[in-house]
């Protein structure tokens, strides 16, 4: 889910919008590089299908409700969380635009959340685990996916705090946590799988491209 | 405690989001409207859109790798 068009008051678009910018120009101008180099660009693309297919999938929970995964997890052990967040940034967009899920002023925000803070967490559990590597890409993209959506919730109860003290924010934060996060764990889970078995057949086929290539 | 109950409708998350916000702020209205939104019908043809561009991505990659190793 993202925060829906017209959900997030207009000073709190601005805010995101505000910290989002810098990591997305930093990853197009890292994006640019990545393309002159064809197993870089076969890997970029597989990313950019992977969170095509992901994010448009509703999985129904143990909730009782239906949300649906990022994808993000293979972008960010592929090439970090700044060229993810430009990946996502497509992808919102066009859900934003056609479908009028997440939305143009909470662009920014959706882009914080799904596009860089659960890509960057993701990053560091990849980077903390790497030496077993099956287990580093199941971790990264399950956290890359439960910390999306806890930014989502944590974005939601600043602007909705319950009254306007900090136990107002806390408890909002709590019931959109609530709602969220636990609604999330098993699609996070079913997501980190497909990211395993994906990362597996590309990664071991991208090195022996990169040995011809060179 | 609108949102407990659209919690056991297999509802999408982001409208039980929706009833919860407006549990928390009953005065609050969205101030901007999504300047295209698709019916039912075409809201689906556009998610199979997606799923379709990502998995032929994803396979024709998949393939060119193996086809290669």
């Amino acid at each position: 889910m993202h925060i829906m068009e017209g959900f997030l008051p207009p000073e709190w678009c601005a805010l995101w919008f505000a910290f989002s910018m810098p990591f997305l120009i930093y990853g197009a101008v890292k994006l640019k590089s990545k393309i002159a180099n064809r197993s870089d660009k076969v890997l970029l693309a597989v990313s950019v299908g992977f969170i095509f297919v992901l994010s448009a999938m509703k999985i129904p929970s143990v909730t009782g409700s239906c949300s649906h995964p990022t994808g993000t997890g293979i972008a960010v052990v592929f090439f970090g969380p700044a060229i993810t967040a430009v990946l996502s940034a497509i992808v919102l967009l066009y859900q934003a635009l056609l479908l009028a899920h997440g939305g143009i002023t909470t662009l920014g925000a959706n882009i914080m959340a799904m596009g860089i803070f659960g890509p960057f967490l993701g990053w560091i559990a990849y980077k903390a685990l790497k030496k077993r590597q099956r287990v580093a890409v199941f971790t990264a993209a399950f956290v890359a996916d439960i910390a999306t959506y806890v930014l989502t919730s944590l974005q939601l109860a600043l602007a909705f705090p319950a009254n306007p003290t900090f136990y107002g924010f806390l408890d909002s934060a709590t019931r959109f946590l609530a709602i969220f996060a636990i609604t999330q764990l098993p699609i996070a889970m079913i997501e980190a799988i497909i990211a395993v078995a994906i990362f597996e057949q590309v990664a071991s086929r991208v090195v022996a491209l990169r040995v011809s290539e060179s | 405690m609108n949102w407990v109950f659209a919690l056991l409708s297999w509802m999408g998350v982001d409208e039980v989001a929706e009833s919860l916000i407006t549990e928390i702020n009953p005065e609050f209205e969205p101030w901007f409207k999504p300047i295209f939104e698709p019916s039912g019908e075409l809201e689906t043809f556009f998610f199979t859109l997606q799923v379709a561009i990502g998995a032929i991505i994803v396979g024709y990659v998949l393939g060119y790798l193996h086809g290669r190793s």
